[in-house]
């Protein structure tokens, strides 16, 4: 067993355990605690796929920005055991049951694993993650779509003042 | 040109009318209007002149503006010109609340049932009897009676429903046709399958038994003539009713004929017990106008009955029928108008000796009356006797039993003429004057020609034989 | 490319106009002038004239479809405008960025018509959903609106985390963004069949856009959402916005068809849809009081008709989805506009119209008759389109007969509000004095769809020829 193996196994791990905390936790300070260790999983497998500048983003991103202002949202928000809504049993069985389903259609698709190393693409060399291919790629092919999600930033802009201005 | 002419004259005036001032003016306008009309359609009997229509309408979907006129088309034209003037001359004495706007409605409405009655193009046939409804929906639901719009509603979901039951059915053919048309011609091509009739037929039979109406279908009839404002009834059952059958004789038979043989039995057989549980109730009624309502499901009964024995005796009945219960029905609609309007009801257990009072109404109602169970020497007798003959010519028992309900047609007619003109005046007709002047015209002119084409039927049994599918 | 470029200037533009004009309804004509110049600049390329070209690398394909979507979608907002814009004005003080708003809403329609990846889409879907959280959300003041846009926003966010997912594992079987079939051979390792990662990823992809497009058993959010959310906005998100993620949606699957695969299983799974959809969407709407509601979820009942596009791909879906568009569009507009005018929403509140506000009945009436279907008015050929599509498809003639007789159940609730109107008493207040112009358009609009209804060569005319 190579280092990276057992790496992956290690972070795959971590990822799956931290990820049952999120949901099982009591208290929503040690989700979004647990959440953070989620995102630093990933961002360890995207270093193992050589995805550097997607690892980076991840971590400064999701567990630095975002969830910082989770836990800020969470503690303004004050919950405790009163203020709680009880959900409907009904509502819990069928979230299981739904929910159950897609888990069944993934379980299949990590069955097929093996035989899917074939049947999946594999694109180009182990480069593509670098900074250098993907803002080569993202600045020629890519070009339009990035320009285009200036329009989204700028609408979520506009929106931000709409809600914020007194 | 005549067929568009027939379309065309209505529904100009009918959004002329709109713009009228209230008052006499929208009345004299439709009157005039319906007239126009009524000229063209005595013109389009004329046996030479060109009597079809035909324009580009949707290319892409192929569907032509195609009218035509032939033998059948005549006479229910010919009736749906006679009975607007007809209409609003015996009514003219009513007032309506924004009547620009009730005249306009009824004149769409002849617009509607000339559209169904000349198109030979089937997503425009379906247009027309659509547009038929709608204003009919209007005028039932604002002018119509205490309980009108959930009545008025009940008819109207009904024959939605059936409608668009029917245009599936409709889609349905146009995609067998290899042409992808809507033309009768097309439609008349096709080699359907027996399972792919079975479908179809019942598809459009269902629109059709619904507007007849057919028992089990008739429920929403009785309460929407009874709450519709007169002048609307007069139309529904004398000219309304006459679509359903019209359209089994011009597309469902024609379409359908192994379907139609197939489930002739059962139809016809639904048809007789609608008929004799109509008559049955009709005799219990005591409101002039639920007794007419119930006396015409028995006589759409038999009409459809005889249609779907596929005799053609019985067809030429069926089709002078069509024109003379629809005068005789209006007929009966005016005089049980002019007894509400002056007298304030419509219960026989509150009328009596009406006679010493207005005997010309009197004789007047006697004639209607025979000519309603169909005695010779008025025009129903011809076409219940071809019918009949078609009938028995199909089975003897069905026939026989059919035939009850002329007796009980009889019984009924006679009861309620005898409770309202003869015997002792009670309160109520104490002080009954005769009926008005245009009233008396219009009934006249009724009664010509009940007796005219009951002593002389020949031009319209010629009519029945130039259909030409 | 002339309409995505020009409606984000026009949103710029909108938020600049902000400052500068400080007269509240000026900003609204230059929102007009703004749609009149993108609708010009749309026609030109619908009609070969490439003002502003930019190579996409493949990732925007502009097709007459596409563009004539466009064109419908632009004159509908104008009719928005027109009648709604006092309302826009009314609706809060942040005029100008509500304009701007629904420009860059409309940027992402002009996306959503022309991607040809499911990168494009993607973007697309987000600018189109991002304002409309906003907007949904404008009415600061009222609690049922902030509930609205945090429901809308939360349940967005996870349907866009569903659609990224699927898009996730279509992108892993085939290594691309392309619309291709998953199933077509890779240049790169040679397979021949994707296995069941793409169809997983198709599900997820389809669930997505069953919310988006409030199709049951997605639907949850669509009546609170539109119901807390001020009316005008409403009529915007329920029309425009509804119709432009249907065309996407089955321009999507239009695509990815050969997916579907021989098996009947995605046709029972939208045969479920589409009969939960209408049954739900027009059973709640009968029980409604308040018409905004009832609104709500005749637009969900009317997302049951729109499904049928998807169901059956020949032909009549793509003329379809045209008029379907044209004719629901416009009559909610026109209906919204007409809603956003009265005192009161509940069908109570319509009482007597006719005696009052004659013009405004009569109108009214007609895109209620629009609606329903009933022959002479756009409804019945967007529904004809519909049926036919369906029928011709072959073998779902029972999904069409359930189909119509939910139709027939619509006309329940429809028309209430016509017998309001029209057969009971009462004195329908109306909020605002009722301009003249206000008026003319909504007859001129009114007149729209009646021709359209008895001559919907008028429409497709312009599509084919």
């Amino acid at each position: 067993m190579a280092i990276t193996h057992i790496i992956f196994w290690f972070l795959t791990a971590l990822a799956l355990v931290s990820a049952l905390m999120v949901l099982l936790s009591k208290n929503p300070v040690y989700s979004v605690l647990w959440l953070i260790a989620v995102f630093f999983a990933i961002s360890g497998h995207y270093i193992l796929l050589n995805a550097q500048f997607l690892a980076i983003v991840n971590m400064i991103v999701y567990a630095g920005a975002i969830m910082v202002l989770f836990l800020f949202v969470i503690m303004l928000m004050n919950l405790d055991k009163e203020t709680e809504p009880q959900k409907d049993i009904w509502m819990k069985v069928a979230g299981v049951i739904s929910g159950g389903c897609l888990l069944i259609q993934l379980v299949r698709l990590a069955k097929d694993a093996p035989e899917m190393v074939n049947k999946t693409a594999l694109l180009k060399t182990g480069s593509i993650g670098l900074i250098e291919n993907l803002g080569k790629v993202l600045f020629s092919d890519y070009v339009v779509p990035f320009e285009i999600s200036s329009v989204l930033f700028l609408s979520a802009m506009v929106g931000a003042v709409v809600i914020g201005k007194k | 040109m005549i067929p568009l002419l027939l379309i065309l004259i209505p529904v100009v005036s009918a959004i002329l009318t709109f713009f009228l001032k209230n008052g006499n003016a929208a009345k004299n306008w439709a009157l005039i209007a319906s007239t126009a009309t009524l000229i063209v359609g005595l013109y389009a009997l004329c046996p030479v002149c060109k009597l079809e229509f035909d324009a580009t309408w949707l290319p892409l979907l192929g569907s032509r503006f195609s009218l035509s006129l032939d033998g059948l088309s005549k006479m229910l034209v010919l009736l749906t010109a006679i009975s607007f003037p007809v209409v609003f001359a015996s009514t003219y004495n009513n007032e309506y609340k924004q009547s620009n706007a009730f005249y306009g409605l009824m004149l769409l409405t002849q617009a509607g049932l000339m559209g169904v009655f000349l198109a030979s193009d089937c997503l425009l046939f379906y247009f027309f009897w659509e547009l038929a409804l709608i204003p009919v929906y209007f005028l039932c639901s604002i002018w119509g009676g205490e309980k009108r719009i959930a009545v008025t509603f009940k008819f109207f979901v009904y024959t939605f429903v059936g409608s668009l039951l029917m245009l599936i059915g409709i889609l349905y053919l146009y995609f067998q046709t290899p042409d992808h048309s809507f033309a009768i011609k097309s439609f008349y091509a096709l080699k359907l399958s027996a399972s792919q009739q079975n479908l179809a037929f019942w598809l459009f039979f269902i629109a059709f038994a619904i507007k007849m109406p057919i028992f089990p279908l008739h429920t929403w009839q009785p309460d929407a003539y009874e709450q519709s404002p007169t002048a609307v009834t007069m139309i529904l059952s004398g000219v309304m009713v006459k679509m359903g059958i019209y359209a089994v004789i011009r597309w469902l038979i024609p379409i359908f004929p192994s379907a139609t043989v197939k489930y002739a039995d059962i139809i016809i057989i639904a048809s007789v017990i609608g008929m004799i549980y109509a008559s049955l109730i009709a005799i219990k009624q005591d409101d002039v106008k639920r007794l007419v309502a119930y006396s015409s499901i028995a006589h759409i009964g038999l009409m459809s009955a005889v249609l779907f024995s596929l005799k053609t005796i019985g067809w030429n009945g069926v089709m002078i029928q069509m024109f003379n219960h629809g005068i005789n029905v209006i007929g009966l609609w005016i005089v049980a108008d002019a007894i509400e309007q002056k007298l304030g009801t419509r219960k026989f257990s509150e009328l009596g000796g009406l006679a010493q009072k207005a005997p010309v109404l009197a004789i007047l109602l006697v004639v209607l009356a025979f000519a309603n169970v169909a005695l010779p020497l008025t025009n129903a007798f011809v076409g219940e006797f071809l019918m009949f003959n078609g009938l028995f010519q199909y089975n003897f028992w069905i026939a026989g039993v059919a035939g009850i309900s002329i007796i009980l047609g009889a019984v009924y007619t006679l009861n309620m003429v005898q409770k309202i003109f003869y015997g002792q005046t009670v309160p109520a007709t104490q002080n009954a004057l005769e009926i008005k002047g245009n009233v008396q015209f219009v009934l006249i002119i009724l009664v010509l020609v009940i007796i005219g084409f009951g002593v002389y039927p020949q031009p319209m049994i010629d009519l029945t034989k130039h259909i030409h599918p | 490319m002339n309409a995505i470029i020009l409606s984000a200037l026009c949103g710029v533009v909108m938020m600049f106009s902000g400052i500068l004009l400080k007269n509240k309804s000026a900003i609204k004509y230059v929102a007009i002038a703004a749609l009149l110049v993108l609708i010009i600049g749309n026609l030109f390329q619908f009609y070969g004239i490439y003002t502003i070209d930019i190579d996409s690398k493949g990732l925007l394909s502009f097709d007459r479809t596409g563009l004539f979507f466009n064109t419908i979608i632009f004159v509908a907002t104008l009719a928005y405008f027109i009648l709604s814009g006092s309302d826009i004005e009314r609706a809060g003080p942040d005029v100008a960025e509500y304009f701007a708003l629904i420009f860059f809403v409309l940027c992402g329609v002009t996306i959503l018509t022309s991607f040809n990846g499911l990168l494009m889409f993607f973007i697309g879907i987000e600018i189109l959903s991002i304002p409309l959280y906003i907007l949904t959300g404008s009415d600061k003041k009222n609690l049922k609106s902030n509930e609205a846009s945090l429901k809308y926003f939360l349940m967005g966010s996870f349907s866009t985390g569903i659609l990224l997912m699927g898009i996730t594992l279509i992108y892993g079987a085939t290594g691309s963004f392309g619309l291709q079939s998953t199933t077509i051979k890779s240049a790169v390792t040679g397979f021949s069949s994707a296995g069941i990662l793409a169809p997983v990823g198709l599900v997820l992809l389809f669930i997505s856009m069953c919310f988006k497009v409030s199709a049951a058993p997605f639907h949850f959010w669509a009546p609170d959402v539109y119901d807390g959310a001020p009316s005008v906005f409403t009529s915007f998100m329920a029309t425009i916005v509804k119709a432009a993620g249907f065309f996407a949606f089955i321009k999507l699957f239009a695509a990815k068809s050969e997916d579907f695969g021989p098996g009947p299983a995605w046709k029972l799974i939208l045969f479920v849809i589409i009969v939960a959809t209408l049954f739900i969407g027009n059973i709640t709407a009968v029980f409604q009081q308040s018409v905004k509601r009832m609104l709500a979820y005749s637009s969900i009942a009317q997302a049951g008709f729109m499904l049928f596009a998807l169901y059956s791909t020949n032909d009549f879906t793509k003329d379809g989805i045209l008029l379907y568009t044209a004719a629901y569009s416009f009559a909610t507009i026109g209906i919204f506009s007409i809603l956003t005018k009265m005192e009161d929403y509940s069908l109570d509140g319509f009482n007597g119209l006719s005696k009052s506000q004659p013009v405004l009945a009569f109108t009214n009436t007609v895109f209620f008759l629009s609606l329903s279907g009933i022959p002479l008015t756009a409804g019945f050929f967007a529904k004809y389109y519909m049926l036919a599509s369906a029928i011709k498809g072959g073998g779902s003639l029972s999904l069409v007969i359930i189909a119509v007789l939910f139709a027939a159940v619509s006309v329940y609730y429809y028309f209430k509000v016509i017998q309001a109107m029209y057969f009971k008493e009462g004195v329908a207040a109306t909020n605002t004095p009722i301009t003249g112009n206000f008026k003319v358009a909504l007859i001129v609009l009114a007149a729209i769809i009646v021709i359209l209804g008895i001559y919907p060569t008028a429409l497709l005319g312009f599509y084919y020829f």
